[in-house]
């Protein structure tokens, strides 16, 4: 760790500024690269103020470093952030703790402050499957740490809010159109370019305007990008299976020998994802709808979304559709105060099916196999209420308070087609919510924060989620800030309501709950911005997937919970707990005035204790160190900017290397990806631009065990890991003549 | 009509919709009238260290200013929004002292009468001059009254530089602080920005 230290300092006083630019440019450059955040405390203010630690990510960075989604934007340009591919939607984790096959709703992502982390399960996608026109994002603001006193439910790992450009920034009609090409990846990792090559295509179009309306201001916004696309042909396998329920061959369906699962995947590869923005703000109201679709093909088993079914079967599939609403009137009230009402809504739609050929796989009778279909919706209504008072009207001493009232409501249903229906609900509650904060501002050189939120559930309780921030101006440039956060999850309609065959309902779960406590320092030199900070994290009462204890079987059997002759059964428990500690670094900057640069690194030591007495054991699929590192540099005249970006994770463990009985563990070598882009203008063609770009990873595999035999058979069985995308090309067109 | 149980969850659900559309028929009904979507995108604090360090590129300035720099804030009476954001921006300029080395001295001035305006510009003299919100009608008036002077004006609402009624205008571009320059209006007051300044800035033409 000291000499990661000293290796940053190191760099830092290597690229101090050498009167590089005349000592204004940089003072003006130092202030215009200063990111101005809304999400840490619903109000605007500059990052270094702020109450949290947040990072900003600009539209510019993410155009210049061909960035095509929100999983590219974290793991390349923001610090501490994680994103993995389980080859189903994507899994985030921040400061050491990911939570695998959560759904990302340890995560609150919102679109313009509004909650996308949909009622039933508050899953949330942090990769194409965001849903929202990507040329439409003005920055996206990541927050990391507990940030439950503004957002409650979710917040844990932190918040990431997406930011979508006004009219004067998208004015006129804008398209975009980009085209991309990935090669097929064989059984050991290498490419395979005489196989089916993975394709994608995405189109935007846009519109922004602004003019005057009833003797106002009004602006209109719209937008509407299709995404579509096919992965590239995967070579998995073979895993020799036996059907426990016939004792011969399983059967994996017509794309797979009796008894075999593996080969090339060529037909269950599609993603889709149609989305759709409006916006129109008249004075001082604004309403904003959103609608989008996120469909895709599971591509394999693993232990999160198909952990049975049929091999390369396009019928096995997710989609998720969403529509949300979120209007807003802000009211001047005079005397420093100003109070915005919103009111918003929420619709969502999730289906899930699954196709086995396998009797074993399937109930009673269904010997030639069955096929399941999960339904969800989740319906949201609220409203919201916030005032903020400036006492002394000069910014020193700011309350904000405020009140939130969701109306949720959510249904589910499994069914097995042509058989039965199981673990089917109708649910719905109220969730009540207030808030408040206190800055005080002194003096330039000091600020405080506090505030606190306190949640309530009908199901649970109360959750009360405190906060307290300070910084103070340790010298020229340097800020220090140290930050105590709270936050929790409150228990999902899923959780909450699941029930099958050997699992039993829990519908008395409570909220889990971390606290987290940091202090870092900034320090500006110039163009270039320095910050280093520690954390430590505590999180408790973790919902995990526990046993049932004898007693507790015996019961839930005799009383018709579970099947007679069920000898291990399980349940939802708030039994876990884990500790996460580290270090984290970035530094950003220009070293001249064309070449831009950033790097940031994370060493992370986590535990996570099962509470079933075991010993606390590391974390799957994060890794303990990570980081990412990006160079840009601005040809003169019209020729291109040439942008390079890498990230870096250390070797982990696989997620079934403490539970998955393989001998040697399941463990995955470091991950290096770098991606080089070229963006620039098409030359005599007003407003038209290109861009140009290759990703190579020199990865041959993920951390995730793959396929039936997801755990070891044998003393030698030996984990097969998931496929990973190591070499990909794209090219795009945009036109935008009045930006 | 069917009663429902005060402790049923439908029944708060109604409550709690009857409740919030009320208020909001309410606050509508008690807000100001003439309320204005005009809040700034920068945080004021940001916007006037910005300002102090922009000066030094405008060529003209020291000689505007003299022996001492005048701020001018310019705020619409009756707006609360202006009034707000007009007390920040005189809170945030007392806590500075000088701007290229010269000692500044501040003043809220409240727009009114055209005329009175212009009177009141050839009193005083001010080398900056800072528009608050609420000028979405008047600052084609404002621009007018100061046709020929010498006067570096800022605003953090990027419409009037767009109009082409203020010079310098601090926006907020993909999340950070941005420059808006309006080369003619500039030209109109006898602003010259450094050719260095012009390459941070969006420059209207």
């Amino acid at each position: 760790m000291t000499r990661y230290c000293a290796m940053v300092l190191a760099a830092m006083v290597t690229i101090a500024p050498k009167q590089i630019f005349a000592e204004e440019a940089a003072d003006v450059a130092d202030l215009l690269s200063e990111s101005i955040v809304s999400t840490p405390s619903k109000g605007l203010e500059s990052a270094s103020h702020a109450a949290a630690t947040v990072s900003s990510i600009s539209a510019e960075d993410l155009r210049r470093y061909g960035i095509r989604s929100l999983d590219e934007a974290l793991n390349f340009l923001t610090q501490s952030v994680v994103v993995t591919d389980p080859t189903h939607a994507k899994e985030s984790g921040a400061r050491g703790v990911l939570l695998t096959g959560d759904y990302n709703n340890h995560f609150l992502v919102l679109l313009n402050g509004h909650a996308l982390n949909e009622a039933w399960n508050s899953t949330a996608y942090v990769d194409a499957g965001l849903g929202v026109p990507f040329e439409l994002i003005d920055h996206i603001e990541v927050t990391l740490g507990p940030g439950s006193v503004m957002y409650g439910s979710e917040a844990m790992l932190g918040v990431i809010n997406v930011v979508t450009r006004k009219a004067n920034a998208y004015s006129g009609v804008s398209t975009v159109t980009e085209l991309g090409l990935s090669v097929p990846i064989d059984r050991a990792g290498n490419l395979a370019f005489e196989e089916s090559f993975g394709r994608t295509g995405r189109f935007g179009l846009g519109y922004g305007r602004t003019q005057k309306l009833f003797g106002k201001p009004a602006e209109l916004v719209l937008a509407f990008e299709w995404r579509s696309g096919l992965r590239p042909a995967f070579e998995l396998g073979p895993q020799d299976v036996i059907d426990p329920a016939t004792g011969r061959p399983k059967n994996f369906g017509a794309r797979a020998m009796p008894g075999r699962w593996g080969g090339w995947i060529h037909q269950a590869r599609q993603e889709r994802v149609p989305s759709a923005f409006a916006q129109l703000t008249v004075g001082d109201f604004s309403l904003w709808l959103r609608s989008a679709e996120y469909f895709r093909q599971s591509l394999i088993i693993d232990s999160t979304v198909m952990s049975y079914g049929d091999f390369d079967d396009p019928r096995n599939f997710e989609r998720d559709r969403w529509f949300n609403l979120d209007a807003r009137q802000r009211f001047a009230l005079g005397h420093g105060a100003t109070l915005v009402a919103r009111g918003f809504a929420d619709i969502y739609a999730y289906r899930w099916t699954n196709a086995s050929s396998a009797s074993g796989d399937c109930p009673a009778g269904m010997a030639r196999g069955c096929s399941q279909l999960l339904t969800s919706h989740s319906n949201t209504y609220g409203g919201e209420v916030k005032a903020t008072v400036d006492w002394t009207e000069d910014g020193t001493v700011v309350t904000l308070i405020g009140s939130e009232v969701r109306l949720r409501r959510a249904d589910s249903r499994l069914e097995y087609l042509g058989g039965s229906v199981d673990n089917q609900y109708q649910k719905h509650d109220v969730v009540e919510a207030v808030y408040a904060e206190q800055k005080f501002v002194p003096r330039a050189e000091f600020e405080m924060n506090l505030g606190a939120r306190l949640d309530h559930y009908p199901g649970f309780g109360t959750a009360l989620s405190p906060r307290a921030s300070a910084g103070a101006a340790v010298w020229r440039g340097g800020r220090w800030r140290t930050i105590y956060s709270t936050a929790f999850r409150a228990p999902t309609f899923y959780e909450l309501n699941y029930r099958d065959a050997i699992q039993i309902q829990n519908p008395h779960l409570g909220p889990e709950k971390v606290w987290s406590i940091e202090s870092s320092l900034e320090q500006k030199l110039g163009a270039q911005k320095l910050s280093f900070g520690v954390y430590y994290s505590r999180w408790e009462r973790l919902i995990q997937y526990a046993t049932l204890p004898e007693l507790e079987r015996a019961q839930a059997v005799s009383d018709g919970r579970i099947a007679p002759g069920t000898e291990v059964a399980y349940e939802y428990r708030n039994t876990a707990s884990m500790t996460s500690l580290g270090v984290e670094s970035r530094l950003d900057g220009s070293i001249a005035p064309r070449l831009t640069y950033g790097v940031s690194g994370t060493l992370a030591r986590s535990r996570v204790d099962l509470g079933d007495g075991s010993t606390p054991l590391p974390l799957t699929v994060m890794p303990s160190a990570y980081g990412n590192a990006r160079l840009a540099y601005e040809l003169p005249n019209d020729l291109p900017v040439i942008a390079l970006a890498t990230r870096f994770e250390a070797r982990r463990y696989a997620d079934r290397n403490f539970d998955g009985g393989f001998t040697n563990g399941a463990r995955v070598a470091p991950r290096l990806d770098v991606k080089l882009t070229l963006t620039g203008p098409v030359a005599n063609v007003r407003g038209l631009g290109y861009r140009i770009g290759t990703g190579y990873s020199f990865a041959r595999v993920g951390p995730y065990v793959v396929g039936p035999n997801l755990y070891a058979t044998d003393g030698s069985s030996r984990p097969e890991f998931s496929p990973v995308e190591r070499l990909y090309a794209f090219v795009g067109l945009e036109f935008a003549p009045d930006q | 009509m069917r009663c429902l149980d005060p402790m049923n969850v439908r029944y708060r659900e109604v409550l709690l919709l009857r409740l919030t559309v009320t208020l909001a028929i309410l606050l509508t009904w008690v807000a100001p009238n003439h309320a204005l979507a005009e809040d700034v995108e920068v945080p004021v604090d940001l916007q006037v260290s910005l300002v102090t360090r922009v000066a030094a590129y405008d060529r003209n300035f020291s000689v505007r200013a003299g022996q001492r720099v005048l701020i001018w804030i310019l705020v619409t009476r009756g707006n609360a929004d202006s009034e707000r954001i007009a007390k920040q921006l005189e809170a945030a300029w007392k806590r500075v002292q000088f701007v290229g080395g010269i000692p500044v001295t501040v003043r809220t001035v409240e727009y009114g009468e055209p005329d009175k305006f212009k009177e009141r510009y050839k009193r005083d003299v001010p080398t900056v001059l800072m528009l608050s919100a609420g000028f979405a009608d008047a600052a084609a008036m404002v621009a007018k009254s100061l046709e020929g002077a010498s006067l570096l004006t800022v605003t953090a609402i990027p419409r009037y530089v767009d109009d082409g009624n203020v010079v310098l205008g601090i926006e907020s571009r993909s999340g950070k602080p941005a420059l808006v320059v309006h080369l003619a209006r500039a030209r109109h007051q006898s602003v010259a920005f450094k050719p260095e300044l012009l390459k941070l800035a969006r420059v209207i033409r």
